[in-house]
């Protein structure tokens, strides 16, 4: 065993010590070789030199020198301190090795050596620096730390700029393609993150070199490669092979993150990415989407889509895009059907009365658009890009409630619902609701209704401002069908007013539920009708027992009530009188108004040769009263028809034209006009002759449709002013005080749902209120409740 | 004499010999009246003596309980006082030690570069500990906590002086010694003003008086999360001027978005509340992202089965614990969910302190008969022979008639163990090992035993009274009757070091023969010997000198 | 089961296991740095021990060989951790070999032999007055009366009344 230096020679002690610190920190070429041996020695030689030293009792106690003296260690460390800046500054590259190379070398063997070094010197480290930290001295650190400082101020520092350029220089390769040694890279990154030594906490990592000098060149540099890339690849590629060389781009360099930077390094690395490859170019592709949608490229769509949604402020202008789009196809698509619909109308031809051939005019009503074919097409666009917003979008809600605005836009507003500059509310819900008459009527024709279903119905519902005008057409036709029975089935008809409570609400269904309890309550009458009938046959003979009685809530249905002098025919009087009495026995007190215009029946005419059965005629009740006279008499004139019905003018001629038609009665003299002239003469065939018993007289009319649709607008403005009205005061009771916005603001979102209230509406509606007294003005824009 | 290597034999003779820092590793170890002495022994001893004496001190207003069988919180220095006065007469003296404290680092100021932690006290001269904290906050290069700030003058004592210490900790003071009364107007803008000058410092210990939430929303925000290892928090009633419980802006949700979750080991909650309606509960379980907590404790909390559990299940490596709860329910019970938590931690647990619900009582009233039923659980000679026959026997229950009693006074005359529960005649620490403990209640043992003994002789004549040695005596023998709540706890947690019950502080020692685990009481131990299973030098043998006709586990005389 | 070789000052070997070795820190750091894979048959030389203490080193470190010692960092629990009862046993040994073995662990930095060690030394000065102190360890008292009377004054506070 070699001799280990005396103790208390601080300078044997160094020279002894020093070799051995050659081989551990790397000094020589060869491998380390460091054997047990030398460790221990070294160990012991420093663990001798501070024990020895740190036993002088007597005499130095009676210093005053700070006890940390008398803890050994400050020479020793000294020496180290310089022995590390002299290695380290004596590190040199070979010619034949880079920068990069020759660090990456170096600081690997370095931290090695430096790991020992710190065991050999651990007993000083355990006690003299420990003390002296503890003490407050921040300058002093154990041995590892010591070395890394070294390396950091004596290799680091200097040559920074050249270290960081080197690395910059192989990443730039990398990305070109070239073979470069990532392994260097990352240590050499590496000792960035370990170098960055914080002297307050040395527990902490500290990535402040890490950021100030490399990341943020490095960001730079990624910076500048790719948009000059990006630019470059533009000029000479299309957008979707840009697109996908953006993707590959992006995902290399998220798994070169993975390798050698460190994690803080992610996000801002992202973000570079984003910026000069998504969102500089954004305008480019955002000009290149129309082309995707009409060529309907999915894929190409869903690329684009998985780009800029890394980057989500950039989906707004693309949504915005995607829906003016759509807003257009679908503005399209009605007019190419309100084209079609004229050319359609310009080839028919109208038999004018005197037989000759005209062609309609071209500038038919709108209204004669088919609602199925309007509804299908407005659905069909909806359809279509609901399914890029499903696939290529992913369901992003932006892209949903892009397409949601375009359709409420065109739906709405389209050259058929409502051309721009007409005042008119937006026929759509007029067209949806008769869409839906079409669906729920009785068809003889099963394929006309195959391809139309409730769901249509509610798609397009969704999007209908003015869905208190749907409701009132809606509620008209289910109106009509109710009465007239002409419902496929009830099942049918309830499902729909469900999805409609769910859609919107309760208080929305509730006129068209109370319709159809009137209904049910109607029927049970009827049943309580026969029964009453059939017991009390006796006096009942001229009663007639199948009588259908419709008792409606008057404020429900969309029926008016006009006073007229419509005298009913006797025949029927009696069952008249023995509903009212029936109908006062159970509700005492209510009155019973009949809408003799909407009443229906069946008449048995014995017209048909002898021996063979009779004819059942459907008609109006009006036409029941006009006919039922010529049980009296053969003839009769206008006037005296008029006499006799009390029915007017244009009434008889509305009612008497199918029976024209069909030869049952005939006119005399002929002609349209001739019906005006009271001294017209009707009369009666004796005998009559057709190919069906059953005749449908009722169909012909045709007046109450015109007066329906307008009668149904005005119903529709006079509803809404009550609303809004009703709204009005309801919030101003609760609020007692509001100012003249937030009035006009509460209003708005409470009518939201019905339709989209004009500000113009509520403030005459708030005028209407304050000359009713309601409300008063007050000071400043305000409004007070009037108790 | 020379010490050399490489060769040459050599010997130590002298202390002195040894290398300095192992001669001061040897001081480390002494506690401090040894320390006194070293101190007059030589210049040497002096110095080493003096740097571990001053390096932890806790201000006392009454006096610290020793164990007798163990080194408690060893690692402190503190005012020595009588043990035998009263609370006024322990409060002046430590008044004066206190005085003599400070007039000992002002006059020798090396002494405060000793000093790393210091304790305050809430009834101590407050004029006196600010002087005190000033003083080394300027002066000490060590120092880096101060626990138990009790007043604002304290923190400005540190504020004005604290730049060139290395202080880590920051207590923020109460608002005022009660939460009934108001707090001063000054108190949020002070507050703020010390918070802005000390959050970007190192800060790892906190206090506050606040819930961090409102504070660190409303007060001041700090810039980065706060690496605390160690919270504090006291739940009190106060009342806030309206900014604090602003709702507006608010930039933290939740505790994480404030404290580190990784840093926070230690956390303790002190609620200051009497009563809480049940949805005013503390929620524990906010803080259940902090999954490497090892030291958990709630004082005066109320119990809130779920929430506490779903705190304790959430932390992975606890090793220490301490739960007390305030009215009405002060004790768990074994099958809580509160105690299954802690049971999953068996592995790791070092320290617990709990109450729990104990199966057996020594003394009970039997409500039917309106007589006393004694319960001993446990066979030994201590407890038969000693405790059952020479102390109820002979000296409490002489008489069969003892046996029967006319009111619940006179059963509470006679229930010795509820009255020395009540009495508080167990030393109080914050943490048994790590703090020292205090004597809380006025009595001591001779006192206590006076009044017991007095009401006793009122109650029957042939009642004599008891002594010390009884004293000691049944209280070993309540030990022993722990045992069957003790053993799943003992048995079970593995590296359980201290266990207090019911404010009984035990140690757990391992038989040195046997390999057996088994508790021995800190305090009042004069000699204990276990019931349990180990080498005869440290237990009590089992037999027992009975007729055969009595059950082992319970003996009751009724009335016949 | 990996065997290391440690040879005392005066060339006397002994063939350890590995683990029991290891509880010296210095050995664990010098056979993590040096051996690599290949750890069988690793030969240290312990310059600064003599076979006797070696010995009785190695011989504490095979009775310890599978405790678990509180944390370095735990100051509390080292301190009041009382000496164990086998290390009791294991420490009556002449107030030579004592230091010795301090030093040995010191130097082999085994901090549980250390504590337990210095913990002996210190149960030599507990309940000693300082006049007895110095006759334990052969002190010489350099203190003037004066001097004396200040220090008195001076622990006031922490000392009975």
């Amino acid at each position: 065993m070699t001799d280990l230096p005396k103790s208390n020679d601080l300078t044997a002690t160094w020279t002894f010590v020093e070799p051995g610190l050659q081989l551990i920190i790397g000094g020589s070429e060869e491998n380390s070789g460091v054997t047990p041996q030398m460790y221990m020695n070294v160990y012991s030689a420093i663990y001798n030199y501070c024990v020895n030293k740190s036993r002088t009792p007597q005499n130095l106690a009676s210093s005053t020198t700070n006890q940390s003296s008398l803890l050994v260690g400050a020479e020793i460390y000294k020496k180290l301190k310089d022995y590390l800046i002299t290695y380290v500054s004596s590190l040199k590259k070979k010619q034949n090795e880079s920068f990069l190379e020759f660090y990456v070398k170096r600081w690997t063997r370095f931290t090695v050596g430096a790991g020992y070094l710190n065991h050999v010197f651990d007993y000083m480290n355990r006690y003299w620096v420990q003390k002296e930290r503890s003490d407050g001295r921040r300058d002093i650190f154990d041995v590892n730390t010591l070395s890394l400082l070294t390396w950091r101020d004596v290799m680091f520092k200097p040559n920074s700029d050249l270290l960081i350029k080197e690395i910059l220089e192989q990443i730039r390769l990398q990305r070109e393609n070239q073979v470069v040694d990532t392994r260097s890279l990352s240590v050499a990154i590496r000792s960035f993150v370990l170098l960055g030594i914080d002297t307050q906490d040395l527990k902490k990592q500290n990535l402040d070199l890490y950021t100030t000098l490399f990341e943020t060149p490095f960001l730079e540099a990624t910076k500048s490669f790719y948009a000059a890339e990006s630019n470059e690849y533009l000029s000479s590629h299309n957008i979707v092979d840009y697109m996908r060389k953006a993707e590959q781009r992006i995902n290399e360099e998220e798994s070169r993150e993975t390798l050698y930077l460190d994690e803080h390094s992610k996000k801002p690395l992202t973000d570079a990415l984003n910026d000069t490859l998504i969102v500089a170019h954004s305008q480019t592709l955002y000009n290149e989407f129309n082309n995707l949608l009409d060529q309907h490229q999915i894929d190409h769509i869903s690329k684009m889509f998985n780009l800029f949604n890394r980057v989500p402020s950039t989906l707004e202008p693309l949504a915005k895009k995607f829906s003016d789009y759509i807003e257009t196809q679908g503005l399209n698509a009605i007019d190419n059907l309100l084209n079609d619909t004229q050319n359609e109308a310009s080839k028919e031809s109208v038999t004018n009365e005197d037989g000759s051939i005209a062609p309609k005019k071209p500038n038919v009503s709108k209204s004669q658009v088919d609602p199925k074919l309007y509804i299908k097409a407005l659905i069909q666009v909806y359809q279509i890009y609901q399914k890029i917003v499903s696939s290529a979008f992913q369901n992003n809600p932006i892209f949903v409630k892009a397409l949601d605005s375009a359709c409420r836009s065109y739906i709405n507003v389209n050259s058929i619902a409502k051309p721009l500059n007409s005042k008119s509310t937006s026929k759509t819900p007029d067209l949806l609701a008769k869409y839906s008459d079409n669906l729920l009527k009785k068809n003889k024709d099963a394929d006309a209704t195959s391809d139309m279903s409730v769901d249509d119905i509610m798609i397009v519902f969704k999007f209908i401002t003015d869905k208190d005008a749907f409701e009132t057409h809606y509620r008209r036709l289910l109106a009509r069908r109710l009465i007239h029975g002409t419902s496929s089935s009830e099942e049918a008809e309830e499902s729909i007013i469900q999805r409609l409570q769910t859609e919107n609400s309760l208080e929305y269904t509730s006129k068209m539920t109370k319709m159809f309890q009137d209904v049910r309550a109607s029927n049970e009458l009827k049943i309580l009708f026969k029964e009453e009938v059939t017991r009390d046959w006796e006096n009942s003979k001229n009663i007639v027992p199948d009588f259908q009685p419709f008792i409606l809530a008057e404020t429900m249905w969309p029926f008016n009530y006009n006073k007229t002098n419509f005298q009913l025919p006797t025949d029927l009087v009696p069952t008249y009188t023995k509903l009212e009495e029936i109908y006062q026995s159970k509700h005492n007190g209510r009155i019973l108004k009949w809408l003799w215009s909407l009443g229906r029946g069946e008449i048995k005419a014995n017209l048909s040769k002898p021996g063979k059965p009779p004819f059942t005629l459907s008609m109006s009740l009006y036409q029941m009263a006009i006919i039922l006279p010529f049980n009296e008499n053969d003839s009769y004139s206008i006037g005296e028809l008029m006499e006799l019905t009390g029915l007017d003018n244009q009434t008889i001629i509305a009612s008497i034209v199918p029976f024209l038609k069909y030869k049952i009665l005939n006119q005399s003299p002929l002609g349209q006009d001739n019906l005006k002239n009271s001294e017209t003469k009707i009369s009666c065939i004796s005998e009559y002759k057709f190919k069906r018993l059953k005749i449908n007289l009722f169909n012909g009319v045709k007046l109450e449709q015109k007066q329906e649709s307008d009668d149904a607008e005005k119903e529709i403005n006079d509803d809404r002013k009550m609303f809004l009205q009703a709204c009005i005061v309801r919030i101003m009771k609760a609020r007692k005080n509001l100012s003249h916005t937030n009035l006009i603001n509460e209003v708005i979102q409470q009518s939201h749902q019905r339709f989209n209230a004009k500000i113009i509406d509520i403030k005459r509606c708030i005028d209407l209120l304050i000359e009713k007294e309601y409300l008063q003005r007050g000071e400043n824009q305000t409004y007070e409740y009037l108790a | 004499m020379e010490l050399r290597f490489g060769g040459e034999e050599c010997r130590i003779r002298h202390i002195f010999q040894l290398p300095y820092e192992i001669v001061q590793h040897i001081t480390s170890q002494l506690i401090q009246d040894d320390l006194i002495n070293l101190t007059l022994a030589c210049k040497l001893f002096y110095k080493m003596a003096t740097r571990i004496l001053y390096s932890k001190i806790y201000l006392n207003d009454s006096p610290i309980e020793n164990s007798d069988v163990v080194l408690l919180a060893s690692t402190w220095s503190w005012l020595k006082l009588l043990p035998k006065a009263t609370n006024e007469e322990a409060k002046e003296v430590a008044n004066y030690q206190l005085s003599c404290l400070l007039r000992s680092i002002q006059e020798n100021p090396q002494l405060s570069n000793y000093i790393q932690e210091v304790r305050l006290n809430w009834d101590l001269d407050i004029e006196t500990q600010k002087t005190f904290v000033s003083f080394i906050t300027k002066y000490s290069k060590s120092l880096k906590i101060i626990e138990n700030v009790t007043d604002p003058e304290f923190d400005f004592a540190i504020e004005e002086n604290f730049h060139n210490s290395n202080l880590i900790s920051l207590d923020l003071p109460p608002p005022s010694t009660l939460p009934s009364l108001d707090i001063d107007q000054n108190y949020l803008p002070n507050a703020q003003r010390y918070l802005i000058k000390r959050l970007n410092t190192n800060i790892k210990v906190m206090t506050l008086f606040m819930d961090p939430l409102l504070l660190f929303n409303n007060v001041v925000r700090p810039l980065k999360k706060l690496e605390i290892d160690s919270f504090k928090m006291h739940c009190r009633p106060d009342t806030y001027p309206p900014v604090i419980y602003n709702r507006q802006n608010l930039k933290f949700s939740k505790l994480s978005d404030i404290f580190d979750t990784k840093l926070l080991k230690t956390l303790t909650i002190i609620s200051w509340y009497d009563h809480i309606s049940p949805d005013r509960i503390y929620k524990f379980d906010q803080w259940s992202e902090f999954h490497n907590l090892e030291d958990i404790t709630l004082i005066a909390v109320t119990y809130n089965d779920k929430k506490i559990s779903t705190l304790l299940d959430n932390c992975y490596k606890l090793k220490r614990l301490k739960l007390d709860f305030s009215y009405p329910k002060r004790s768990m019970v074994r099958n809580s969910m509160v105690f299954k938590s802690i049971f999953n931690h068996r592995h790791h647990l070092q320290f617990l302190d709990i109450k729990l619900n104990l199966t057996t009582k020594i003394i009970n009233m039997d409500i039917r008969d309106f007589g006393i039923v004694l319960k001993i659980a446990c066979n030994c000679f201590l407890c038969q022979e000693i405790v059952h026959k020479k102390i109820f026997q002979d000296k409490i229950l002489p008489k069969s008639e003892d046996y029967k009693i006319d009111s619940l006074e006179t059963y509470e005359k006679i229930d010795f163990f509820s009255q020395l529960f009540e009495s508080c005649l167990s030393p109080y620490s914050k943490a048994v090992d790590r703090y020292p403990s205090v004597k809380t209640g006025p009595d001591n043992i001779e006192e206590f035993l006076h009044r017991f003994n007095i009401q006793n002789i009122e109650r029957s004549r042939f009642f004599k009274p008891l002594n010390v040695e009884d004293f000691y005596n049944l209280f070993h023998c309540l030990v022993h009757c722990m045992k069957v709540d003790l053993d799943p706890i003992v048995e079970n947690f593995k590296n359980l070091n201290y266990l207090v019950i019911n404010d009984i502080s035990l140690l757990i020692k391992e038989d040195f023969i046997t390999g057996i685990k088994y508790p021995i009481p800190i305090f009042y131990n004069k000699g204990y010997k276990t019931n349990y299973e180990v080498s005869k030098d440290n237990r009590y043998s089992n037999e027992v000198h009975n007729n055969g006709t009595i059950e082992p586990y319970e003996r009751s005389l009724y009335l016949n | 089961m990996s065997e290391i070789t440690l040879t005392s000052s005066d060339n006397e070997s002994f063939k350890v296991e590995k683990k029991i070795a290891e509880r010296s820190i210095l050995i664990k750091n010098m056979i993590g740095d040096l051996a690599g894979d290949d750890d069988d048959g690793f030969e240290i030389p312990i310059p600064n021990v003599r076979s006797t203490v070696l010995k009785k080193v190695i011989e504490w470190a095979t009775h310890h060989k599978d405790t678990s010692f509180p944390d370095d960092e735990d100051e509390d629990s080292r301190k009041s951790a009382p000496v164990d009862e086998w290390d009791k046993e294991f420490l009556k040994v002449d107030q030579e070999m004592l230091y010795e073995i301090i030093l040995a662990a010191n130097y082999l930095n085994i901090r549980p032999l250390l504590d337990a060690g210095c913990k002996v030394v210190a149960e030599m000065i507990r309940g000693k007055s300082p006049e007895e102190i110095r006759r334990t360890f052969n002190i010489v008292n350099d203190f003037s009366p004066e001097e004396e009377e200040a220090i008195k004054r001076e622990n006031e506070w922490a000392e009975d009344r």
